[in-house]
């Protein structure tokens, strides 16, 4: 029997449904915000005719004001923004402030849990129509509300932690907005009524693509603030000086390796034999080459390999901040002669590299270093106590199949699992009868990685989605999709390498599909989040009653494999 | 015997203690009213309904999952060790004897009725994971019948191909008399339960039977049935004891209820009965 369908209710999404302000900026605020030498050089008649740089502004913009004290960004958190200061000033603190606390958790209450406990039954899938929705949201304010990162005194900051000023009109949260990852500064407004246009990461992009000299110009700043940060952020560089730091930033080269498409490949080659997708990861050092500087991860993973016999074996995997050469190095260092890389070092997928040449590492990163952190991965490894010791078939499950990219990857220990299904009508319970995943996935020996949202280190869903529906949560980093603006292309689905985003039609409150003005079905993606809105947490592992089921990042090995038994 | 190795860890035999504390403490109690000449049977009885009702709080916490009152896994594991309590309880309850009167039997044989698939159940749900495991990969259990549909209707293609392009009968044969009832649902379950390989073998040797008499081609129809054959037994493997992880909730929940009514009608009668006696 076919499924009923309504009459036409509902228009599709669009770009700007739903603003960055409460409001799209006015055409005057446009206008100032695009002579601010941030934006002079950016010529509107490169964009596209549906994309004009006016509505960027307008619509992924807003404005926000803060007093003297108020925290604007925290360091740690995951941020999706950039910022320009219109008036005021503000100072930025590379140093984890510790009065600050945690993230904040997204906002869930009592009040809303009970009722969707006791909400009566709705269709699958079902969404209010948008003019209810519009109705809904009418409540306009002037300027966007402050972060609620709380207050702290300015003076004090000043005297106890390196500061870095900023006035109008720079610019500040680049790297965030560029590569979705965590702040490395905390900010904090100095000045009364510092007012700052803030830029959603799709608008950055939006015009970064379009425009080379805006594109130059952002990259310039993260190639001057973002890779210092990344080298402080990472403990091998920890006992380096200021000007240190800043010697190696500058001779460092940035270089990239793989394909940033490498998902659409990947997902044909794991159909057939995933253990040849070795094939497919670019060569970034071969084994046995000149050691041509310390290699630093700035971005993605990369596989550490040896040859045997005639394949490669996998025997470690970087991600951000892990390095690779400095074994080598040292040995140079040391004094002898005719040193060689030992392994091959290959990306997966899409890496960023830093090379920072060999002279400036025994100039200064060696001496110094403190000698846990000169110790050889692969002995450390190899000390360890066999339970907790990754096996090399754990190993190539996990890294053929990409699986590391996972931060909040679901794992089934099916030596406890008995099929049940309440982790799967618990996740019904918490999204209104739409379970967000299928207990089923890739399994070896006792652990399935489930085909949940693993909520990805690198992302690479967001990368193509033109609304920016799909984006990291402010604080937690949780990848969620916002469902006002998603538009149901399915960019987003077709680009996770894990097939964990499902296109759904969307219903009325009688069941029947929602249809646009063609007569067409809508759609909207859906997927995993971690039950972000929940006072428990992800409710599939509340309620599985065997502890037979795990939320993990893959690359914490030991926590896995104690778990897995 | 992994499963009873990690059934006495030092967490369970903690667990087992605290219970065996709460037992005795229990014991001292009722043994204390019994020499005050109070009614301890109305003391034992209310003790063992509220055991029961903190393992009913199992059912309600599945029921209220997005709300922040303990993993569930947490509240198994209180259902598992109020339910040792719990037994204890009952034997002191029923004064060492068995029933007297019908209702009684009713009561008493419902509670057994519920320990024992409670147990069974506990013990399965340690038992049969792990064989799923070993048994290739696992497999959802609501798309067996899918699955086994897929498979037999290849099975009935390769049988009417060798008829129609083989120009053979051997296999279509096999099929009609064999094969075609063993694909059509699931089959051999006991000795699947029993991890026993025997009808598997037994058929396998039906097949290999028949190769005697095919060509080339019709000997590569026979090998692609074969695997057939193994993938059907694999799925009644994992229908066979995924099922019995399932079909002991049917006795155990229902007969929970039937519990439940049974005892609100024991304690009207016992209250309606028992004027008089000192509490």
């Amino acid at each position: 029997m076919s499924e009923p369908a309504s009459e036409p209710l509902e228009e599709r999404n669009r770009r700007w449904d739903e603003p960055f302000g409460d409001e799209p900026l006015d055409a005057g605020t446009v206008q100032y915000i695009l002579s601010l030498p941030a934006f002079a050089e950016v010529d509107p008649s490169e964009f596209q005719s549906w994309l004009p740089l006016d509505q960027i502004i307008a619509n992924d913009g807003r404005l926000r004001r803060f007093q003297p004290g108020e925290v604007i960004l925290r360091k740690g958190d995951y941020g999706n923004s950039l910022f320009v200061i219109l008036e005021g000033s503000v100072v930025a603190v590379p140093t984890r402030i510790e009065a600050l606390g945690q993230a904040p958790r997204s906002v869930a209450s009592w009040r809303r849990s009970l009722g969707q406990l006791f909400a009566g039954a709705r269709p699958p899938e079902f969404r209010a129509t948008r003019r209810r929705w519009r109705r809904r949201n009418q409540t306009t304010f002037p300027l966007a509300p402050s972060s609620g990162l709380g207050k702290l005194d300015v003076n004090d900051v000043k005297k106890r932690y390196p500061t870095v000023a900023l006035q109008a009109p720079d610019v500040f949260g680049e790297l965030a907005a560029l590569t979705g990852r965590q702040r490395i500064a905390t900010v904090i407004a100095t000045e009364e009524d510092t007012l700052l246009f803030e830029l959603r990461w799709q608008g950055v992009r939006d015009i970064r693509t379009s425009s080379t000299p805006f594109r130059q110009r952002i990259d310039q700043l993260y190639r001057e603030r973002g890779l210092v940060g990344r080298l402080q952020e990472c403990p091998l560089f920890g006992h380096l000086s200021k000007d240190a730091l800043d010697d190696l930033a500058r001779e460092s080269l940035f270089e990239t390796y793989g394909n940033a498409d490498w998902m659409h490949r990947f997902k044909r080659e794991r159909q057939v034999d995933v253990s040849r997708v070795i094939e497919q990861e670019s060569l970034i050092a071969a084994q046995g080459d000149h050691v041509d500087g310390l290699l630093l991860v700035n971005r993605g993973f990369a596989r550490v390999t040896e040859r045997v016999d005639h394949g490669e074996q996998a025997i470690d995997h970087l991600s951000v901040n892990d390095i690779f050469g400095l074994d080598e190095i040292a040995a140079i260092a040391a004094g002898k002669v005719g040193v060689t890389l030992r392994a091959s070092l290959r990306a997966i997928g899409y890496v960023d590299i830093v090379r920072i040449p060999t002279k400036l590492v025994c100039k200064y990163v060696l001496p110094g270093l403190p000698v846990h952190l000169r110790r050889d991965r692969r002995v450390r490894a190899s000390e360890e106590p066999a339970a907790i010791k990754i096996q090399q078939d754990m190993m190539d499950f996990l890294v053929d199949n990409r699986f590391i990219n996972g931060e909040k990857a679901m794992v089934i220990n099916l030596d406890r699992c008995v099929g049940c299904d309440d982790c799967v009508r618990a996740c019904a319970t918490a999204h209104d009868n739409n379970p967000k995943f299928r207990r089923h996935g890739f399994s070896y020996h006792n652990a399935m990685v489930a085909n949940a949202c693993m909520h990805c280190t690198d992302p690479v869903c967001l990368i193509g989605c033109p609304t920016g529906a799909i984006h990291r949560e402010e604080g937690s980093g949780t990848v969620v999709i916002n469902d006002g603006t998603c538009i149901g292309c399915a960019t987003c689905a077709n680009s996770c390498p894990y097939d964990n985003i499902k296109m759904v039609d969307i219903r009325d409150s009688s069941g029947a599909f929602l249809l646009d003005s063609n007569g067409e079905t809508i759609s909207r993606a859906s997927k995993c989040d971690l039950c972000i809105d929940q006072l428990t947490g992800p409710a599939c592992v509340q309620a599985c009653p065997h502890d037979a089921l795990i939320r993990v990042d893959i690359r914490d090995s030991r926590k896995l494999l104690a778990w897995l038994g | 015997m992994a499963w009873l190795t990690s059934l006495l860890n030092r967490s369970v035999a903690t667990n087992l203690a605290l219970v065996c504390l709460a037992f005795a403490l229990f014991v001292l109690e009722n043994w204390r009213r019994d020499i005050g000449l109070h009614d301890f049977q109305f003391f034992n009885g209310w003790t063992l309904f509220a055991c029961i009702v903190v393992m009913l709080l199992l059912t309600w916490r599945k029921k209220v999952v997005i709300l922040p009152f303990g993993r569930v896994g947490f509240w198994m594991q209180v259902h598992y060790y109020v339910g040792f309590l719990t037994v204890g309880i009952f034997v002191v309850h029923t004064k060492y004897e068995f029933p007297g009167s019908l209702l009684h039997w009713l009561l008493w044989g419902l509670f057994v009725l519920v320990s024992l698939s409670g147990i069974a159940g506990a013990i399965m749900s340690k038992v049969v994971p792990p064989r799923l495991e070993t048994q290739s990969e696992r497999i959802l259990f609501d798309r067996i019948p899918l699955f086994r549909a897929q498979l037999a209707e290849q099975a009935e293609t390769i049988a009417a191909e060798s008829v129609q392009d083989g120009q053979t009968r051997s296999i279509a044969k096999l099929h009609s008399d064999v094969l075609g009832d063993f694909f059509a649902g699931p089959r051999h379950v006991l000795a699947h339960l029993t991890a026993s390989k025997v009808p598997q073998s037994r058929l396998l040797g039906q097949v290999a039977a028949i190769e005697r008499y095919l060509d080339e081609a019709g000997r590569e129809r026979l090998q692609k049935i074969r695997d057939l054959v193994e993938a059907k037994s694999n799925l009644d493997f994992h229908y066979a004891n995924g099922g019995l992880l399932r079909v002991w909730l049917f006795v155990h929940v229902p007969a929970t209820y039937a519990l439940l009514v049974t005892i609100t009608v024991h304690v009207v009668l016992e209250y309606a009965f028992a004027a008089g006696k000192a509490v």
